[in-house]
């Protein structure tokens, strides 16, 4: 039994000692209310502060000030709502870790914040190793639709250009480098042929303001498969292509 | 905060029925929380801030913004904390304060506290005081009327007051605007829960800052307020751009909310006085500054970094075609795209212009500053640049880059490299419209146009060094109508070739002796004064006597006769303080009655009392008087 107090605008539970509080206007307001009712402090107590959902989630990574560190290195609050997703759906930390940590390999900082404002509007689909999967289309004849000959993108192939070489002012919406999207920019890109490609996010250059953030600049990727019917990509870990 | 109520109040037959009362209820609380204030997070920052500040000067605060990971904005001071009694007594009464005899405290309306009922209906105080650590919740009830709930009470060494707001699902960044207002906390707040860099003021002294913004504003104590120079009927240009002046707590009346200053008359005199000295010492310091500089561009990289360098910074290329949006003016074929200026820089006219060519040469531009001008756009910018060049090339109190001379050997003299437009169409109208097609020698407005930097003023000097300056304000067309009629009259005084120089202010050479450059001038006009004692005021007379100053340059042959209307103005010429070298000083009253008093000691009191008007003060001094005589 811990004191509490429910008004229509805010919820506060003192609970351990500590004064947790949210407004009407968090997501979880509504569970929440109903789960103090119920009695069921715990579960109430970590939908109202996530830092304590998170911090016996994501072991190796440090939960401090309302703020997440890996390594000393602050994390986005971008990613709070991936990690909580990752965690109700019951995927190891292990791939996010992977994950956050090819993001701060990531050598521009121009470049690490454009990934911050990529993951707090998109949905990220990973694999085990922490790299993201994006989509491509190409023409028929797996070909590059842009210059329509430069590069082959033949499943298994890795394709790569020097980091230098790609445009990495993300207000420059069509330029240099190799480009791959999410599933809502498919329909913006032409070509005949949908391929699902794998990026480390150390590679990624660029995030171009145009689309939602749905597009994306790099200088590394590899062909994983040919998809025929393409699906939007959850926050999820995906361990084997479909 | 001192905050005085003393109304003068006297009657004389009046029967009073009642007092006005304040109702307690639920309205009358919303009215003095969430309707009170327009920018409701900010103000709750600012007032929180303000308490833990006024309880604790010594430790820094601790805030933290809210978080995806931790909803909620919370503040925690080291003061002494708050009793249960004083919880009860003074937290939870509007309008009650125990700061309103003190000056030192931010605080004393009594409203702060409660402004997070503001944005939600319940928050949560933990009150670390004499070893008991109590918690309380103040919340809303359903009638609207605020109760106080203690929640728990621990055994805690800690002192102070930690205060956690349930933040409404507003973006961080919010929060972290508002906390421009505690830029100048000392101690300097701990912010957590995001990066937080407060500023560092370019310059700072004991009445003023200066910090990089293009506004200006006013600390009252610690509390920055920005500050509209309009209602102070004081001209933006006027004020060095982020000029911020510190004003002690309660010299500056501000809102019951807090979140403005109110314009009223004692305010706006002080600001005004505080501006005024600030600007005045800016001013000394920068002309400090220059002064020490051997060249012009080192004292142009003075006022560059010393008040421009909160204007703009572009490095375009040179000769850059611009053109205009709706939002931006810009370069390169992609409004999002390149070196963008603010719409707000470019006045009406240029906007319509649509699209013009920046120019300017960077080449030119000398390697101080690689600021750009526009044509006339930023004309108020170059003004007040040129006015502090000029100030100190010329001695002139205005400035200018055009020179008229009928003998360019000052500027020789000077060091000061010129380019002569000499091919000035004299009576001709300059665009005829027949002659359009006509093959023509270079015009001065073509060289005008090829000018590096866009001449604002010009300065006509002749041989003697009569100088007259004017603005050129709106076109390179009316400039070189200006220069024509100028030339004009000039060669109706003169058989003498007249050659209009440009000097623009990208000179490189040693300008240290310049300001001995008219030496004759300043003979005749300390010889003239001589002549003719006639009483020099602070005020400026054209039809008086400089009206007969400038007769007598024309009669000794030094200058031409000018029409009436076309007066020049002699700013550069400090005429008072000439007077003060060429005038015999004035008969010393005040030290011939002192030494009298001396001698007759019952004059001394006389001297308040014959400024006395009522009949009995009158009645003793000729009494006194009789005494004596």
């Amino acid at each position: 039994m811990y004191p509490y107090l429910i008004t229509s605008n805010t919820v506060t539970l003192i609970y351990q000692g500590e004064t947790l509080t949210v407004t009407s206007t968090h997501p979880t307001f509504e569970e929440v209310c109903d789960l103090i009712r119920k009695g069921e402090w715990d579960t109430a107590a970590t939908k109202m502060r996530p830092a304590l959902a998170i911090s016996s989630y994501a072991e190796g990574m440090e939960i401090r000030d309302g703020s997440i560190y890996l390594d000393g290195e602050e994390i986005d609050h971008g990613m709070v709502p991936h990690i909580l997703t990752m965690k109700e759906r019951g995927f190891d930390i292990a791939p996010l870790l992977a994950f956050l940590q090819k993001v701060l390999d990531n050598p521009s900082m121009r470049s690490r914040n454009q990934i911050w404002r990529f993951v707090s509007t998109n949905n990220i689909a990973i694999t085990p190793e922490g790299n993201l999967l994006f989509y491509k289309r190409v023409k028929d004849d797996y070909y590059d639709i842009h210059t329509g000959g430069t590069f082959q993108y033949k499943v298994g192939n890795t394709i790569a250009m020097p980091r230098h070489d790609v445009d990495d002012d993300p207000e420059s919406t069509c330029s240099h480098g190799l480009h791959v999207c999410s599933y809502e920019y498919l329909k913006s890109f032409g070509g005949q042929r949908t391929l699902l490609c794998e990026v480390n996010p150390a590679d990624i250059v660029s995030v171009p303001i145009d689309y939602q953030n749905t597009k994306v600049r790099v200088c590394c990727l590899t062909v994983k498969q040919e998809v025929a019917n393409p699906q939007p990509l959850d926050t999820s870990v995906y361990d084997k292509p479909f | 905060m001192l905050i005085e109520i003393n109304n003068t109040h006297q009657s004389q037959g009046l029967q009073k029925i009642c007092d006005f009362h304040i109702e307690t209820n639920g309205i009358m609380v919303k009215a003095l929380t969430s309707r009170l204030y327009s920018n409701p997070i900010s103000s709750i920052v600012r007032e929180l801030a303000s308490n833990a500040l006024d309880a604790c000067r010594t430790h820094p605060m601790e805030i933290r913004l809210p978080t995806p990971l931790a909803p909620s904005f919370s503040i925690r001071d080291h003061g002494p904390g708050l009793s249960p009694q004083q919880m009860s007594e003074v937290f939870t009464r509007f309008g009650a304060s125990t700061k309103r005899g003190d000056n030192n405290q931010i605080g004393g309306f009594g409203l702060g506290a409660k402004s997070p009922f503001a944005i939600v209906n319940s928050y949560a105080i933990t009150s670390y005081h004499q070893g008991v650590a109590t918690t309380y919740i103040a919340s809303i009830a359903a009638n609207g009327m605020p109760a106080l709930h203690q929640v728990s009470s621990d055994p805690n060494n800690e002192t102070g007051l930690h205060i956690e707001v349930p933040a409404p699902n507003t973006s961080t960044l919010e929060w972290k605007k508002a906390l421009s207002q505690l830029d100048y906390f000392q101690p300097q707040p701990v912010i957590r829960g995001i990066q937080y860099d407060f500023p560092t003021p370019f310059h700072d002294t004991p009445d003023y800052l200066i910090v990089k913004s293009d506004d200006i504003g006013v600390l009252v104590g610690p509390v920055f307020y920005p500050v509209d120079p309009a209602k102070l009927g004081i001209s933006y240009y006027d004020i060095p751009k982020g000029m911020v002046v510190k004003c002690p707590i309660g010299t500056i009346e501000v809102t019951a909310s807090r979140e403005e200053v109110v314009y009223s008359p004692a305010t706006i005199s002080v600001l005004k006085g505080k501006f005024a000295h600030g600007r005045q010492h800016y001013r000394e310091i920068t002309l400090d500054l220059i002064s020490k500089c051997r060249t012009a561009p080192e004292a142009w990289r003075v006022l560059a970094s010393a008040i421009f360098d909160t204007l703009y910074n572009f490095t375009t290329p040179s000769g850059t075609t611009f053109k205009i949006s709706n939002t931006a003016l810009y370069y390169g074929d992609d409004p999002t795209y390149g070196g963008n200026v603010g719409i707000a820089e470019l006045d009406s006219r240029s906007r319509r212009r649509k699209r013009w060519v920046l120019n300017w040469a960077k080449s030119n531009c000398i390697e101080a500053s690689d600021h750009c001008y526009f044509l006339d756009d930023t004309r108020r910018w170059q003004e007040r640049v040129q006015k502090h060049f000029a100030h100190t090339i010329l001695g002139s109190q205005r400035g200018g880059d055009i020179l008229l001379f009928q003998d360019p050997t000052i500027l020789d003299d000077a060091g000061i490299p010129y380019t002569k437009v000499s091919s000035i169409p004299t009576d001709k109208p300059l665009r005829n419209p027949s002659q359009r097609k006509a093959p023509r020698t270079l015009s001065a407005r073509n060289k005008l146009t090829r000018m590096d930097a866009a001449p604002t003023h010009f300065i006509r000097v002749d041989a003697d060094g009569n100088a007259a300056h004017r603005d050129i304000t709106t076109s390179v067309k009316l400039t070189c109508d200006i220069l024509c009629r100028m030339e004009k009259r000039i060669s109706q005084y003169t058989s003498q070739p007249t050659e209009i120089c440009v000097v623009t202010p990208t000179c490189k050479t040693d300008i240290s002796n310049l300001p001995n450059a008219f030496p004759e001038w300043r003979t005749i006009a300390l010889q003239f004064i001589r002549d003719n004692p006639l009483e020099v005021t602070r005020r400026w007379d054209h039809h008086g006597y400089f009206t007969k100053f400038h007769q007598a340059l024309v009669d000794l042959g030094k200058m031409p006769a000018f029409h009436r209307n076309s007066m020049p103005e002699y700013h550069h010429l400090d005429i008072v303080s000439l007077a003060a070298d060429a005038l015999p000083p004035k008969p010393d009253y005040e030290g011939k009655f002192r030494a009298l008093c001396t001698q007759h000691p019952w004059l001394e009191p006389m001297e308040s009392a014959l400024n006395a008007t009522d009949s009995a003060s009158i009645k003793r001094v000729l009494e006194t008087l009789f005494n004596h005589y």
